[in-house]
């Protein structure tokens, strides 16, 4: 290779890198309050805004889209379709690239990290100034840090206690009520464990034990008066005696009660959609998948079960909409619109209609609790939220103490190790992630 | 060997929502079709087919050509930078690809490249890293005496090369174009990051949609899959008379 | 070798030009990002040396790497191995060879969602196909998979990744046997050679070049493997420290925590450990690798 090539292919790298670089820098601080109010005044002019869409149309109803569109000729909505389970590496590689979309649906994982640096458009003064929050339930600021609101929320995907009515009624059990404890529901499923063909291994469960955050161990934390991380969200919790109360009860269900499959065979089993369990908490947006491929499971839900100082928690996981802080002010001004819309009666009842998540607006909310789809009883998610709905200890490094707890849990559950020793590593590595991150 | 196989062949006949037992059911019962019907409906089957042949034919083309000759003139010649060609080829495949992701998006962004197939397929023409191993390690296994003979004959390395040593690389030729087939009709992340226009949309990319947040539909993408797999099956079968077919067919050593 | 060097000049022209259009910048941009902090959207600041230090005492780093290397040292050569001895079956005159050829080949293109499906089952502890095996023998099951040992959970997986392997490895092997004429087997046969010393004497060495690559190539993805790891172990964030890989954790520090610094000083660390082996091999080649 002739050094005249080298020098040059360098520079050019060089001179890429520079130019990747700087053009990196905010174009624009986020809006304050005022200059938000002048971008109204403008007469319709043609305005595209680019929306990220992961999951494409399964999860963003294309109706929303289409009347959008008829009712705001002037705005252009440019949909990009992306694979659910891929939006991650695109997302950030075209964020890295100063490329992203104008709009998109993220995770709530990252959203509040996106605030953090700067990623996603502060929407407080968007909220002040043209809604009236009251006509909301409280997950709609639920993407908020310190006083800044990085998203609105897509819809709201609550847990509660399912149960499969037959299994009930075969044994003589009386059905699970929203006035249940959680030692409530740990007796019933005692009763309902059963080992049916006499193998010596149970083949009914009473109760499927969940292995994630939302619908797993966080719930049996907090069941027992414990928490991952402490109010400020910048201390971990989990060796707090009530934490390793909740944990203990969590692991117990499997190791020493038996009454719920394991992790590894809950993995492959599907049990509680073919029957095999009585129980489980249940994400709201599990409904579609199992009314498409059980329909005649007879099932409903009730309120997550009461903790043991009486007090409920109803886990939330809240997908956003998050506004790109990049974009120009009026296309922030067009994708408001949008976001306006899409909380309008119109939008949330659309929303309402695709089951994948609970709308935020309470109107929305009331309609969704006529309908006739199961499980019937919708009050357990719409009632839940309004009465105990909270969010998994979200914190902008949300992500990165999750994945160091995880796997520390994982062997809880397993019961490789004993809450009391496994709690003391998550300690020290959750710390150190809030630590590194402050 | 078979059994993931016939998993995959069998669960993409099953009823949607009976499928994952365990221990794992090889027959499906009932046999149902119907998934295969409903992945060519939902997803954009004809389209995405087409745009994915495309691809891959320039790819393969791009590849196995500049493969060739790039493995030729490091195999036969001596130059200057010639090892430190080699040791950076080696280097290419030595970086995850997650760090190098971002960076080439950058060049392709800066020459205005997004959401075309350029990304997917310029740079097989430029030769790839595998490739050219391959076809090295092959030529260095072949006759030099060749070389000479018709060097002396009068004949250029230009015409050395296409008229004797390609004819005698068939094996290394088909095996490398089998690879780059595969890799290139299975590609997912090239297509995911550059495209956005979903008209544009490579085929296993239109069916990673199969998956979302609501529902992880086994039965479509195991149907997905089976007919992604079908067209690879026979480049395999139709290339493998070609990579057990070198010398010992045309007895040239010995 | 040749003389005419401008010829191979211009014949490996193309490849320079990949190397400095599409290779130079991400090297140079990734190496100068292992000295800075860089979160993927602001501008990137140098911090020196700042995340080779963190990286020198992250103990996650250092067992990523004896996994790793475990991983490689028992892949490596077994994946060969295997692949020799296939590649060697099926270029016999063998009836329905071809169709033997596809079976091994097939797990190559056999999607993971289906490949690990199967490797699940096999591998679950209590309705898993390898222990319903070991108890009916009367053997106390084994928790492969979810074991707290870590060699036994790389060492499964590294099962699972020769049987997607092989038929690739094999494939290359076998397009490099074409080279041996049947004449000169035939000759040795004359000369009383058996089979063994036919396949050590004369296979083996027209061949070494192809195994070489095999192994080359095998190495640098057994210190990448991730794809495998996640199909075995579940997603990103639920693999335990003693089972973690390298590009597990790069995966998470750029795309999950923005960390892209600390990602970059740990691919760095990989690329220099890859590099290392290979030069050893490329070092060791002409002790066993047989050019004409």
């Amino acid at each position: 290779m002739n050094t005249k090539a080298t020098a040059i292919g360098l520079l050019a790298a060089l001179s890429l890198m520079v130019t990747a670089c700087s053009s990196n820098k905010p174009t624009d601080a986020p809006a304050s309050g005022k200059q938000v109010g002048e971008g109204m005044a403008a007469s319709p002019q043609e305005v595209t805004v680019k929306i990220g869409l992961p999951g494409g149309y399964d999860i963003t109803s294309e109706k929303i889209i289409t009347n959008f569109q008829a009712k705001y000729p002037h705005i252009k909505l440019d949909i990009e379709e992306t694979p659910w389970a891929d939006f991650v590496t695109k997302i950030v590689t075209r964020i890295a690239g100063n490329n992203a979309p104008d709009l998109w649906l993220q995770e709530n994982a990252v959203v509040l990290g996106y605030g953090k640096r700067g990623v996603a458009e502060n929407l407080e003064p968007y909220i002040t100034r043209d809604l009236k929050t009251d006509e909301y339930v409280s997950a709609l600021t639920s993407a908020e840090l310190d006083g800044k609101i990085y998203g609105i929320p897509h819809g709201i995907n609550p847990g509660a206690l399912a149960f499969n009515k037959r299994i009930f009624e075969d044994n003589n059990v009386p059905l699970p009520t929203d006035d249940w404890t959680f030692n409530d529901m740990i007796e019933a499923a005692k009763k309902l464990t059963k080992d049916t063909n006499g193998d010596g291994k149970p083949d009914i469960f009473g109760f499927q034990t969940g292995n994630n955050i939302t619908l797993g161990w966080l719930p049996w934390m907090r069941a027992y008066g414990g928490s991952a991380l402490d109010a400020t969200l910048t201390k971990s919790n989990f060796t707090d005696p009530k934490s390793i109360q909740g944990l203990t009860a969590w692991a117990d269900t499997i190791n020493k009660l038996k009454i719920s499959p394991t992790r590894e065979a809950a993995n492959t089993g599907k049990f509680f959609e073919n029957g095999k369990a009585a129980m489980t908490f249940f994400q709201y947006a599990t409904q579609v998948s199992l009314n498409k491929n059980k329909p005649d499971l007879d099932w409903d839900t009730v309120m997550m079960p009461k903790g043991m100082d009486g007090k409920r928690f109803v886990p939330m996981v809240v997908n956003q909409w998050v506004l790109y802080s990049k974009s120009k002010p009026e296309v922030k001004e067009a994708a408001w619109t949008f976001l306006k819309y899409y909380l309008s009666d119109e939008g949330q009842n659309l929303l309402s209609e695709s089951g994948t998540s609970l709308p935020v607006k309470k109107t929305a909310l009331a309609e969704l609790e006529k309908s006739t789809t199961k499980p019937l009883n919708k009050k357990a998610f719409t009632k839940g939220i309004e009465e105990a709905g909270g969010t998994l200890d979200e914190n902008p490094s949300w992500n990165e103490w999750r994945a160091a707890a995880g796997p520390i849990l994982n062997d809880i559950m397993d019961g490789k190790r004993t809450p009391e020793d496994g709690t003391k590593e998550i300690q020290q590595k959750v710390q150190q992630v809030l630590d590194d991150n402050k | 060997m078979l059994i993931p196989f016939l998993y995959m062949l069998s669960t993409s006949l099953t009823a949607p929502g009976s499928e994952l037992t365990l221990p794992p059911k090889l027959v499906p019962d009932p046999v149902v079709w119907n998934n295969y019907r409903q992945v060519w409906v939902e997803v954009n089957f004809l389209q995405y087919t087409m745009n994915s042949t495309f691809i891959t034919m320039m790819d393969l083309i791009g590849m196995v050509a500049s493969c060739a000759i790039v493995a030729y003139g490091l195999a036969f010649f001596e130059f200057r930078g010639r090892n430190l060609i080699f040791l950076a080829m080696l280097g290419t495949m030595m970086l995850p690809s997650q760090i190098t992701m971002i960076p080439t998006y950058f060049i392709w962004k800066s020459v205005g490249a997004l959401d075309t197939y350029y990304p997917l397929i310029l740079r097989s023409f430029l030769g790839g890293a595998f490739g050219i191993f391959l076809l090295h390690q092959f030529f260095k296994t072949l006759p030099k005496e060749l070389y000479d003979a018709a060097w002396v004959d009068g004949a250029n390395p230009w015409k050395i090369f296409y008229a004797i040593y390609l004819p005698l690389a068939k094996p290394a030729l088909s095996a490398l174009a089998v690879f780059t087939f595969i890799s290139a009709w299975n590609n997912t992340l090239e297509p995911l990051i550059y495209l956005q226009d979903k008209h544009m949309f490579t085929l296993p990319l239109g069916l990673l949609f199969l998956k979302n947040e609501v529902q992880n539909r086994m039965t479509l993408i195991m149907a997905g899959a089976v007919t992604t797999i079908i067209p690879v099956l026979f480049v395999f079968l139709f290339a493998q008379k070609y990579f057990v077919q070198g010398i010992a067919s045309t007895g040239l050593k010995g | 070798m040749r003389k005419q060097g401008l010829w191979g000049f211009a014949f490996t022209l193309p490849f320079v030009l990949q190397l400095l259009i599409f290779f130079l910048f991400p090297f140079v941009f990734s190496l100068y990002l292992t000295f800075a902090k860089w979160d993927l959207f602001n501008p990137p600041q140098w911090i020196g040396l700042r995340n080779w230090d963190q990286l020198l005492h992250q103990k996650v780093f250092w067992l990523s790497l004896r996994n790793v290397g475990f991983f490689a040292v028992l892949f490596v050569p077994l994946q060969t191995m295997a692949a020799l001895f296939l590649a060697y079956l099926l270029n016999q005159q063998l009836r329905g060879k071809s169709l033997f050829r596809l079976v091994f080949f097939l797990p190559v293109i056999t999607p993971w969602v289906a490949g690990g499906m199967i490797w699940l089952w096999i591998y679950n502890n209590e309705y898993g196909l390898l222990n319903w095996i070991l108890q009916s023998i009367g053997i106390q099951p084994v928790d492969w998979i979810r074991s707290g040992n870590w060699w036994l959970v790389i060492g499964s997986i590294a099962v699972v990744n020769i049987w997607k392997g092989a038929g690739y490895s094999m494939v290359l092997i076998l397009a490099g046997m074409q080279n041996i004429s049947k004449e000169m087997l035939e000759a040795a046969r004359m000369d009383g050679a058996n089979g063994w010393t036919l396949f050590s004497k004369i296979t083996i060495p027209i061949v070494s070049p192809m195994v070489y690559m095999v192994m080359i190539l095998s190495t640098i993805s057994a210190f990448h493997a991730f794809d495998v790891f996640l199909v075995m172990l579940g997603d990103v964030i639920s693999v335990a420290d003693r089972n973690m890989v390298p590009n597990i954790l790069i995966y998470r520090d750029s795309f999950l925590n923005f960390k892209m610094g600390s990602a970059s000083a740990m691919a760095w660390g990989l690329f220099l450990i890859i590099l290392i082996i290979t030069i050893f091999q490329k070092v060791t080649e002409k002790r066993w690798v047989h050019y004409e």
